[in-house]
């Protein structure tokens, strides 16, 4: 889910925050002996620190260098637990010292410190390595029954969960070289693309791009060509075999891949920030001007047939995403004037062709359309996709993961309805400059599925 | 009436309809005649043959799957029989091992409607899990190196929830 991403990054990592608190003392110290020079104390003992490490390195043995680390880092990991006990002063001391003693400490500390845990220190990544070291211990020794069977059924089984959930369908792909290779069957690829992109909503000019294979429309075809492609359209049967065949190498595990489509099992959320002067009271006699950051987020909800649930609001995904199910009252309408996604707003919208794209690994564009007094559109870009050279030899396949879930904005535009005049449509861009991408994300909806109806 | 014998010589006594669940005996009649006599199973155990006698035996008045069309079901329908039934369920709370024989027996006498439900009772196993989760699950010994599953982490990166 979207909400996992913001907490990565806060891994307990004892020596970020060590060098962070030694900053933060140094100023407090710097405050309670205002005339005193810490700062150039501790240079000055880390230059003595320098001097001693000289000689000692001169001299010593390698055991007895063995022996100096060692201290070194017993000392450095108490320092670490009396800083996690909160004992700010005694660490710093703790810590002084472990450098006196050796002047690498801190790099020696990190790099034993993924081997094992020291004393009284709990890590991230050293739990993780234990935990795996006791997987790995458990190494199946029994059979496998699973593995024992014969292709077409772990392909069936593999089927059967891709058309379920693509994320079980990856797993269990990943667990080893057998089950890798059999889920990379064009069979599977083909149930899964023929459940999504028959379901996508095109506009004409995109499928007929499609159908003839990325030829664009232009005014320089000749009426043959014109005829001679309607009629091949014509005699389709089994346009998505087409496509995957022209345009897709006949992959259609590239095809799944990398077309460009909408998905309809979560919310597209652009997380949108900008920073710009506030305006200045003349009540209060500001020498500064207040900085305001602005943040907001978009959100787009697609629907199979054509309809989509947009809205611009400041409350956070977590708080909304779920409400974004099927029942979405139809006639959602603002009670006050004004934008309509502010209170969120159902809006059309339909793939279109992205005007002088390489076929060979294309783009599309996502047209939005929010009817009102002003009609307000959205060009959103899909893709380009990874080329089929790029996807065979894997080189750059996390660009298919981010290609799967990103919409980029291409343009927003506004278009004033004038009332009396249909064809006189004023189509005014609007600056896109402070928007983000949209990424998509599942959602598991409060309601029913879309596709169980 | 029609004799199956197991691989270990165990003779059982059924129904030709409730034989003809499995497409392959049904040919193997249609070819020799209503009086088939014995029909020997081999590689399959007593106790295996036994369990799917006892799913023909329950199933024996289902319409039987229209031959031909297995290619032909599509994605979408097999997204609606996502569920399974509570006797097959049931019937299906055994361990690995044997789980594995009756799909293997199911694929081997051609009886579609076992083979799926066997199927979808180990997909239904795998559900939600982590690879290594999985791995634990069924025994599977993990034979990437390290920078392989990384390089497949990278590739499955589109689907992952986020």
């Amino acid at each position: 889910m979207f909400i996992k991403h913001y907490f990565t990054h806060h891994d307990f990592d004892p020596l970020l925050t060590a060098t962070a608190f030694d900053v933060t003392t140094m100023t407090n110290l710097n405050l309670a002996h205002p005339s005193g020079s810490f700062q150039t104390r501790v240079a000055k003992s880390v230059e003595r620190a320098k001097q001693n490490t000289t000689t000692h390195s001169g001299s010593e043995s390698a055991e007895e260098l063995r022996d100096r680390e060692e201290r070194a880092l017993e000392v450095f990991a108490r320092a670490a637990d009396l800083e996690a006990q909160g004992k700010l002063n005694d660490a710093l001391q703790e810590y002084s010292r472990s450098f006196k003693i050796h002047d690498r400490v801190d790099l020696l500390y990190r790099s034993r410190l993924k081997y094992k845990t020291p004393a009284g220190l709990t890590t991230g990544y050293a739990d993780q390595n234990d935990a795996e070291d006791a997987e790995e211990e458990q190494e199946p020794d029994g059979p496998c029954f699973l593995l024992e069977a014969p292709s077409e059924i772990i392909i069936d089984i593999l089927e059967h969960l891709a058309i379920q959930n693509t994320l079980d369908f990856v797993h269990f792909s990943a667990t080893c070289k057998r089950v890798y290779d059999l889920a990379k069957t064009e069979r599977i690829w083909q149930q899964l693309s023929m459940l999504s992109f028959p379901d996508q909503v095109m506009s004409e000019e995109y499928r007929q791009w499609l159908l003839s294979g990325g030829q664009e429309t232009g005014e320089d075809d000749t009426e043959e060509q014109e005829l001679s492609r309607q009629l091949a359209m014509v005699s389709l049967t089994d346009p998505e075999q087409h496509i995957c065949d022209t345009l897709y190498a006949s992959s259609w595990h590239y095809m799944y891949l990398t077309r460009p489509r909408l998905r309809y099992d979560g919310v597209y959320i652009a997380k949108c920030s900008y920073i710009r002067p506030g305006g200045t009271s003349n009540m209060t006699q500001a020498w500064n001007t207040p900085m305001i950051l602005v943040e907001y987020y978009r959100y787009i909800r697609f629907f199979p047939g054509g309809k989509c649930f947009v809205m611009q609001k400041t409350t956070h995904p977590e708080e909304v995403v779920y409400t974004f199910g099927q029942d979405i009252p139809q006639t959602r309408r603002s009670r006050r004037k004004g934008n309509p996604e502010d209170t969120g707003a159902w809006a059309t919208y339909k793939i279109m062709p992205d005007p002088g794209t390489n076929p060979n690994n294309h783009s599309a564009i996502a047209l939005v359309e929010i009817p009102g007094s002003t009609i307000v559109k959205y060009y959103l870009r899909l893709g380009p996709a990874l080329s089929k050279k790029a996807f065979d030899e894997g080189t750059d396949l996390e660009r298919c993961g981010t290609q799967w879930r990103k919409m980029k904005w291409e343009k927003l535009s506004s278009t004033r309805v004038v009332e009396d005049d249909e064809e006189e449509l004023e189509e005014l861009p609007l600056s896109t400059k402070n928007e983000k991408s949209f990424y998509f994300s599942r959602v598991t909806f409060r309601n029913r599925d879309v596709h169980k109806k | 009436m029609v004799t199956l014998v197991s691989s270990d010589g165990v003779s059982f006594n059924v129904d030709q309809k409730v034989a003809s669940r499995s497409a392959l005996i049904k040919n193997m009649m249609e070819d020799i005649g209503e009086d088939a006599g014995e029909i020997p199973v081999p590689n399959v155990s007593s106790n295996v043959l036994k369990k799917v006698i006892e799913y023909c035996t329950y199933h024996k008045d289902d319409p039987l799957p229209q031959s031909g069309e297995d290619e032909g079901t599509s994605a979408a329908d097999k997204k609606k029989s996502t569920v399974i039934d509570d006797w097959d369920y049931n019937f299906l709370q055994v361990d690995q091992e044997m789980l594995f024989e009756i799909i293997l027996t199911a694929n081997y006498l051609d009886i579609k409607p076992l083979l799926d439900v066997g199927c979808k009772t180990v997909a239904n196993m795998i559900k939600g899990k982590t690879p290594e989760e999985i791995r634990r699950t069924f025994n599977i010994a993990n034979d990437f190196t390290p920078e392989e599953e990384a390089q497949i982490r990278r590739e499955n990166e589109w689907a992952e929830d986020r």
